[in-house]
């Protein structure tokens, strides 16, 4: 093939069906609300003792293995958040973020400061929706522009 | 960057849009390439037939409430032979744009 013209109408094909990938998907508001409360719970539970430190995180690794698995039925489609050579900057700030929480975090119970996971589990919350809703918008990006 | 190499299994229609729904997830369900495709079932499995033989798509079989539920997802070769093929097309496109 040597045709300019057929090339960009191949490249035009290639960004069509990308970005019918997402589409129009507006993922309902309780899969935010559970996906932050996940987090908060991955953050906020290394602040109480055991048992429930470990029942915690056992409750909330179920709970993100619910949640994808309700996605890629819902949708039929998975990407991770770590694929997308743009999007995956956002995801990699998240796992900082949620590092640096979870240190506070046990920083808080190895000095006796009680109050310290009702604050870092709200702010896990916080981060994690925030950040799940800027990681769509950038990938979005990233769909429309390749091929471009 | 992929060096540039046109590839004629990856060019068809119907397998050049697989592959850029493909490179776009981890993986896709077969009723959600025959969707967005808008082909029939027998049409979408000869496509990927022909990408699964060339090494550029994995197909695997996964139980879900009594029925089997095909995922379908780009190779590594099948990545950077797609990766390839848009170099191609894209230096194509752009000698149209070089010509005063």
């Amino acid at each position: 093939m040597t045709d300019p013209a057929e090339a960009r109408e191949a490249l035009a094909a290639i960004r069509q069906a990308r970005e019918s990938v997402p589409g129009e998907m507006k993922y309902p508001v309780w899969y935010d609300l559970i996906y932050g409360a996940i987090c908060a719970a991955l953050v906020g539970g290394q602040g109480i003792p055991q048992p429930w430190s470990s029942l915690t995180l056992a409750a909330a690794l179920g709970g993100l293995f619910g949640i994808i698995h309700w996605f890629r039925r819902r949708y039929g489609w998975w990407v991770s958040g770590y694929s997308p050579k743009r999007a995956r900057w956002v995801a990699f700030a998240m796992v900082a973020v949620f590092l640096a929480l979870i240190a506070v975090t046990f920083a808080g119970r190895d000095f006796g400061v009680w109050w310290v996971p009702l604050a870092t589990a709200p702010a896990a919350f916080v981060v994690a929706i925030v950040g799940s809703r800027l990681w769509m918008r950038v990938w979005r990006r990233e769909l429309a522009e390749a091929a471009r | 960057m992929s060096a540039p190499a046109f590839d004629p299994v990856i060019h068809a229609p119907g397998r050049l849009q697989i592959c850029g729904i493909l490179s776009a997830v981890d993986e896709a369900e077969f009723a959600t390439l025959r969707d967005s495709l808008k082909v029939s079932d027998s049409v979408l499995s000869k496509h990927l037939k022909q990408l699964e033989e060339a090494g550029y798509v994995a197909v695997r079989k996964l139980p879900h409430a009594g029925r089997q539920r095909t995922w379908v997802n780009l190779t590594p070769a099948g990545r950077k032979g797609f990766a390839a093929h848009v170099a191609e097309l894209t230096r194509l496109a752009g000698l149209a744009a070089a010509v005063p």
